[in-house]
C-alpha cells in the first residue's frame, strides 16, 4: 500500500478518459467520411456548419424540445412497453446523475480543495462523501441503477421477448455494469469500517451502513481491504467508461441527437 | 476478395444512425418480410448490425491498428439478399424508439450494393426494361394508353393536348390489365364532373421509382428530366396520380433531382376527390357494403396521407368502413413494395396473404386501397387463397357510387 489508492485511481482514470476521448473521435471520424448535401467526405467544419444551419432553419426551441421529448424521454418506448421504459429511464437518469455527482465531488476534492486550497463550507460539504445529502444521493442513485439493471437483465435472460436479440456484447456490457455497480457496496461498507464513520453519519449511506452493521465488531484489516476493493471498483468503473465508444452503450450519446434531428426534419417536411 | 464499404455513399446522419441503433429489436416485431422468411438479415436490426460490422472491420480500432478484416463473398451475398428482401414499407421507422429514418438508409445500402455489382438479376432485367422501353413491363411505350381502349367515352381531350390538369397514369395501371380499372375509373369520374385533363400517353415514361428504390438512382435522372419537361410542356398547374409511389417520387425526388421546384402541384387522386366530396361536387350514390381500407406505404407512411381516402369512403352513403388491426402509421405492407415482387414473388405473396387475413378478420366484403400495386398484389393473393373478399381501388368504389347516384 505504498502508493496512495487515489493516485492509482487517477492515473488509471485519466488513461481511461484518454481512451474514451480517442474512441469517441474514432466513431466521429467515421461519420465525417459520410456526405452532406451530396458531397463527401463531409469533414468536421462542414458538418458543424450544416448542423448550425439546420438548427437556425428549424429553430432552437424546436430542436431542444425534440431533444428532450424524443431524445431523452422516449415516448415511443413508453407506449410500447411501460416497464422497459422505466428500466431505461432509471438507468439513463441514474447514470447521468451519478456521473454528475461524482464529477462534482471529484472536482471539489481534487481541484478546488487539493489544487486551489478553497475553504468554503459548500465545497467541503460537496467533497465529503459523508455529507448527508451527498451520501443519500449516491446511495439512492446507485440503488436505482441496480434495480433498473436487474429489470434489464430479467428482460434479456428471463422474459426474453421474441424480438429481442441478445448477443455476447450485450452480456459483456451487463456483466461489466453489474460489476461496477455492485462492487460499489462492498467498497462503501469497507470505507465505513476503515474510517470508523459514526453511525449517525454513516446511516445516510443506508445500504452500505446496514451491510456494515454485522461487521462492526469484527477486527479485520479493514483499511487494507478497502484499499484493494476500492481499486477494483474504481478501476472497473473507469474501464467501463473507457469501453463506452466501443460498445453498444455509445447509443446513449448518439441516439438523442439522431432522434431530435430526425423528428424535427420530419416535422418540417410535414 | 475484400470489398470495402464506401462511407461516402451514406450521409453523416445515416452513419450516426448506425451508432444510434440500440439493438432493442422493436423493429423486428414489426418487419413484414421477417415475419415470413424468418431470416435474421432481413429485419432492420440485422441489416444495420451487418453494415456496422462491415464498417468496423474496415474502419474500427482493430482495423486501424492491425489491419482490415475482409468480408467474404458469401457474407456479402447474404447481406444483399437481406437488403433486397425489404419491401421498404418504413414501418420500422414508425416504431424505432430513436427515430432512425430507416427507408433512406435501406436505399443507401442498395445503392452501395448495386455500385459494387450485387444488384439482383431480376432487378437488372427491370433496369433493362426501363432503359429500353421507358416502362417496367418492357413493352412498347406507344401502348401506354391501352387501358383506355374499352372506355365507353374516350377522354374528351386527346392525350397530349395542353391542359391544366395532367393525369400521370403510372406503369402498373398502363401495362397490367388487372389494374386497368383504376385509370378507367378516374377518367370516367373526371369526365362525369366535367374536369378537363390530359395524360402524357406515350410521352409518359416510368417515374423512376423502381430504379430509385433498387439503388439505381442515377439511372432514373433521365426519366425524371423527361417527365418534368413533358408535364411542363402541357402548361399544367396540377399533376394527379393514382399511384402513391409515383406521387412520392414526383413530390420528393423530382425537385431534388432537377434542383428547383416543379412549378405545379402534385396530388394523389384521393386528395383531389376528397376535396371535391367536401365541396359537395362529387355526386355519390349508395354503396351498401362493408369495406376495410388498406393504407399504401407510399401514400401513408412516406407521404403522410391517411385521412383523405377515409374521408372519401365515409362520404359514400351506405358504406361501412371497418379498420384493420394494423392501420395508418402501423399498417401492414401488401408485400408489393421495394421491388420485392420482382425479386422474390413468393415472399411478396406471403406478406400479401397476411394482410388479406387481417382484412378478413374485420368481416369486410372488400379491401380497398389507393394504389395500383397494392391492388395487384392483394388481388393475386385473394385469387390464390380463394378469399371471399373483393380487392378494389378507391377510385373504383367512387366511380361505382357515382354511377349509383345517377
Amino acid at each position: 500500500m505504498g502508493v496512495s489508492r487515489l493516485t492509482v485511481f487517477w492515473v488509471f482514470h485519466l488513461l481511461a478518459m484518454a481512451v474514451l476521448v480517442a474512441g469517441c473521435w474514432l466513431r466521429v471520424s467515421i461519420w465525417l467520411e459520410g456526405q452532406i448535401d451530396g458531397r463527401a467526405p463531409a469533414g468536421a467544419r462542414r458538418a458543424l456548419v450544416a448542423s448550425w444551419r439546420f438548427v437556425r432553419r428549424v429553430g432552437w426551441r424546436r430542436v431542444l424540445r425534440a431533444f428532450i421529448v424524443h431524445g431523452l424521454l422516449h415516448p415511443r418506448l413508453r407506449a410500447g412497453d411501460r416497464r422497459r421504459w422505466q428500466a431505461h429511464a432509471c438507468m439513463l437518469g441514474g447514470f447521468a446523475a451519478l456521473a454528475g455527482l461524482s464529477t462534482l465531488t471529484g472536482f471539489a476534492q481534487e481541484i478546488l480543495i487539493g489544487l486551489f486550497r478553497v475553504d468554503h463550507p459548500l465545497v467541503r460539504a460537496l467533497a465529503n462523501k459523508d455529507t448527508p445529502l451527498v451520501a443519500l444521493l449516491n446511495e439512492v442513485l446507485g440503488l436505482i441503477m441496480v434495480i433498473s439493471l436487474a429489470m434489464i437483465a430479467a428482460r434479456r435472460y428471463v422474459r426474453r421477448p421474441s424480438n429481442l436479440r441478445t448477443g455476447r456484447p450485450d452480456t459483456v456490457l451487463i456483466v461489466l455494469l453489474a460489476a461496477t455497480l455492485l462492487s460499489g457496496y462492498p467498497t462503501e461498507v469497507l470505507r465505513l469500517l476503515a474510517e470508523q464513520v459514526p453511525a449517525e453519519v454513516a446511516r445516510y449511506s443506508f445500504v452500505g451502513y446496514l451491510l456494515s452493521l454485522p461487521l462492526r465488531s469484527v477486527r479485520w484489516p479493514w483499511e487494507a481491504l478497502h484499499y484493494w476493493v476500492f481499486l477494483f471498483h474504481s478501476l472497473i468503473a473507469s474501464a467501463f467508461l473507457a469501453s463506452l465508444p466501443f460498445s453498444k452503450l455509445f447509443h446513449a450519446a448518439v441516439s438523442p441527437l439522431v432522434a431530435a434531428a430526425n423528428t424535427v426534419a420530419r416535422e418540417a417536411e410535414a | 476478395m475484400s470489398v470495402q464499404p464506401k462511407l461516402s455513399g451514406y450521409s453523416v446522419r445515416q452513419l450516426m444512425e448506425l451508432d444510434a441503433c440500440t439493438r432493442c429489436g422493436e423493429c423486428v416485431a414489426w418487419c413484414p418480410t421477417f415475419a415470413e422468411n424468418r431470416q435474421e438479415l432481413t429485419h432492420p436490426l440485422g441489416k444495420i448490425a451487418r453494415l456496422r460490422d462491415w464498417i468496423v472491420r474496415h474502419y474500427g480500432l482493430r482495423a486501424r491498428l492491425f489491419g482490415r478484416r475482409p468480408v467474404g463473398e458469401e457474407e456479402l451475398a447474404e447481406y444483399t439478399r437481406g437488403v433486397y428482401s425489404c419491401t421498404l414499407c418504413a414501418r420500422c421507422r414508425e416504431v424505432c424508439p430513436v427515430h432512425i429514418d430507416t427507408r433512406p438508409l435501406w436505399i443507401a445500402m442498395r445503392e452501395q450494393l448495386a455500385e459494387l455489382g450485387y444488384l439482383p438479376s431480376a432487378l437488372s432485367a427491370l433496369q433493362a426494361n426501363i432503359a429500353r422501353s421507358y416502362n417496367i413491363a418492357g413493352e412498347d411505350n406507344a401502348g401506354r394508353a391501352g387501358w383506355s381502349a374499352n372506355l365507353p367515352d374516350q377522354p374528351a381531350r386527346p392525350a397530349g393536348q395542353p391542359a391544366g390538369l395532367v393525369y400521370f397514369v403510372g406503369c402498373v395501371s398502363a401495362f397490367y390489365p388487372q389494374a386497368y380499372a383504376i385509370p378507367q375509373s378516374l377518367t370516367q369520374i373526371l369526365q362525369r364532373l366535367g374536369i378537363e385533363f390530359a395524360t402524357l400517353a406515350a410521352d409518359e415514361w416510368c417515374c423512376g421509382f423502381p430504379l430509385l428504390i433498387a439503388g439505381l438512382g442515377r439511372e432514373a435522372e433521365a426519366l425524371v428530366r423527361h417527365n418534368v419537361a413533358a408535364v411542363r410542356a402541357l402548361g399544367a398547374h396540377t399533376l394527379v396520380t393514382t399511384c402513391p409511389s409515383c406521387l412520392h417520387t414526383w413530390r420528393h425526388t423530382y425537385p431534388a433531382v432537377i434542383g428547383e421546384p416543379l412549378g405545379f402541384e402534385v396530388r394523389h387522386a384521393s386528395e383531389l376527390l376528397a376535396e371535391l366530396a367536401e365541396a359537395g361536387r362529387l355526386p355519390l350514390g349508395p354503396y351498401p357494403h362493408v369495406v376495410t381500407y388498406h393504407d399504401p406505404c407510399d401514400l401513408g407512411r412516406t407521404s403522410g396521407i391517411y385521412e383523405a381516402p377515409r374521408q372519401l369512403l365515409r362520404a359514400i352513403p351506405g358504406l361501412e368502413l371497418r379498420e384493420m388491426r394494423d392501420n395508418r402509421q402501423l399498417a401492414l405492407c401488401c408485400g408489393g413494395g421495394g421491388d420485392v415482387e420482382t425479386g422474390d414473388p413468393t415472399l411478396s405473396a406471403a406478406v400479401a396473404r397476411r394482410r388479406l387475413a387481417q382484412a378478413a378478420e374485420t368481416g369486410a366484403e372488400a379491401i380497398v386501397s389507393a394504389c395500383q400495386q397494392c391492388r395487384r398484389t392483394l388481388s393475386a393473393a385473394a385469387r390464390r387463397e380463394k378469399a371471399r373478399l373483393r380487392v378494389l381501388d378507391l377510385v373504383e368504389i367512387v366511380w361505382q357510387a357515382m354511377q349509383a347516384a345517377s
